[in-house]
């Protein structure tokens, strides 16, 4: 049995319930049955480690949509588990964009799981998965536009590079 | 610098937005642009909707480590009985399993015009048990819906019509008295399962959810359909329960029919 939770344990569960179904969909993205419902649990321990540094700035919602993402990502870092989601063409998230993928995208999909930090992963899962703008990106990840469009003409470069090589 | 944080590149929701959405932060002017959209983009509603039925799936117990820091999966569902059923009197003998993927037996009227329990329906095309593991909540009902040769899990507030055959499956991660009945938009009630109203039968711990031996047809009784499942520590009676669910007829949302018991309701729309 668990303890009696503390304050911000219960604070933590309060956006569980009411934010634990659309976290669990953003999961879903990145990972299915089991390990994603696994993942949840993860997620919202996280939640409850990083509840200080939520100050308000953006929506719960946002907050969470930005950690799981972070969270999900981290945990892909494991490079044979990148290469099988970029070889489980029809499996999960990244396949299922929701904007079109180019090749050129495709490109700089692949590119993320190869070497980039979070934050350039964050940035470019938003732009290229979830189709988001520039400012929108930058308000999720929390940095200026003029940041997110250096990060995306770099990758863009790499993966141009790599494609050339 | 300000942003909505809700349209992508092509001018649809993108999933933020959809949360934000969904997570009812939006009002005013721009609600109204949001739905406006919705109705006529086919694209943003499907988004809508494939995150809605994620979100509305029951949500295990949120379980937190002895201590702090981040930690792996704190257990597999499954791996412990719910609170509620910690302190349940103990089973005088062990409970059977409901009966995986057995067939449906019969038909008959239930309920007077409420719904029609069925048989040979083809429940055989609903996905193999291993890809439905019970997630820890402790009771976990799940709702399919036969669809022109195949069927599809419902969720609540989905769409229902007269004539839809629905079938069941309950996971659960403790043992226990299972009833499952329904009501319908009049507040007759009718059983699922165990099929004939004789009250609720023992289930077992299952890992995997499990088929009900039992199935309706949904009848032209206009309104909500509401599918409760009650998992207690002791046997149910149908005469108790059928008169939990009249009193609570009118109710938008179930409240708790019995202490220390666990229980799961899907609320489908008949139109």
């Amino acid at each position: 049995m668990s303890s009696q939770p503390g304050p911000a344990q219960l604070d933590i569960q309060q956006l569980y319930k009411s934010y634990g179904g659309l976290v669990r969909a953003r999961i879903r993205r990145f990972y299915q049955g089991e390990e994603a419902e696994d993942v949840l649990q993860e997620v919202f321990m996280r939640a409850m480690e990083k509840l200080d540094t939520f100050r308000g700035e953006s929506a719960p919602s946002t907050w969470l949509y930005q950690l799981t993402t972070r969270y999900c990502l981290n945990r892909l870092r494991d490079a044979s588990r990148r290469r099988e989601l970029i070889e489980e063409q029809d499996g999960v998230w990244w396949s299922k964009p929701s904007v079109g993928v180019t090749q050129e995208s495709r490109l700089l999909l692949e590119q993320i799981w190869q070497g980039v930090d979070e934050e350039t992963a964050l940035i470019a899962v938003s732009y290229y998965v979830d189709g988001m703008t520039r400012e929108d990106v930058a308000a999720l990840v929390g940095c200026s536009v003029r940041t997110v469009g250096y990060r995306l003409e770099a990758l863009k470069k790499k993966a141009q590079e790599r494609a050339g090589s | 610098m300000t942003t909505e944080l809700l349209w992508d590149r092509d001018g649809h929701l993108h999933e933020l937005g959809v949360h934000r959405l969904l997570a009812g932060e939006l009002d005013g002017a721009i609600l109204e642009e949001v739905s406006c959209h919705l109705e006529g983009c086919t694209v943003c509603r499907a988004r809508r909707d494939a995150v809605k039925a994620v979100a509305a799936e029951p949500l295990p117990e949120l379980k937190f480590p002895a201590r702090s820091g981040l930690a792996q999966a704190p257990r597999r569902a499954g791996a412990e009985p719910v609170a509620a059923q910690a302190s349940a009197p103990a089973q005088a003998s062990a409970p059977a399993p409901i009966p995986a993927r057995r067939p449906i037996r019969r038909w008959g009227a239930v309920g007077g015009v409420a719904a029609l329990v069925l048989g040979g329906l083809l429940w055989s095309q609903l996905p193999e048990p291993g890809e439905f593991t019970a997630r820890g909540g402790g009771l976990r009902l799940e709702v399919w819906r036969e669809e022109q040769g195949k069927v599809r899990r419902l969720q609540s507030d989905d769409g229902v019509q007269a004539g839809d055959r629905l079938g069941f499956r309950v996971a659960s991660d403790a043992p226990g008295e299972l009833i499952v009945a329904g009501v319908d938009g009049t507040g007759a009630v009718y059983p699922v399962w165990p099929p004939g109203g004789t009250g609720s039968a023992p289930v077992a711990a299952t890992k995997e959810a499990q088929q009900l031996d039992a199935a309706i047809q949904l009848d032209g009784t206009p309104g909500a359909e509401r599918i409760v499942a009650l998992r207690c520590g002791a046997p149910i009676g149908w005469d108790w329960l059928s008169g939990a669910l009249k009193a609570e007829a009118g109710a938008e949302r179930l409240p708790v029919l019995k202490e220390g018991c666990v229980q799961e309701e899907i609320r489908l729309q008949k139109r």
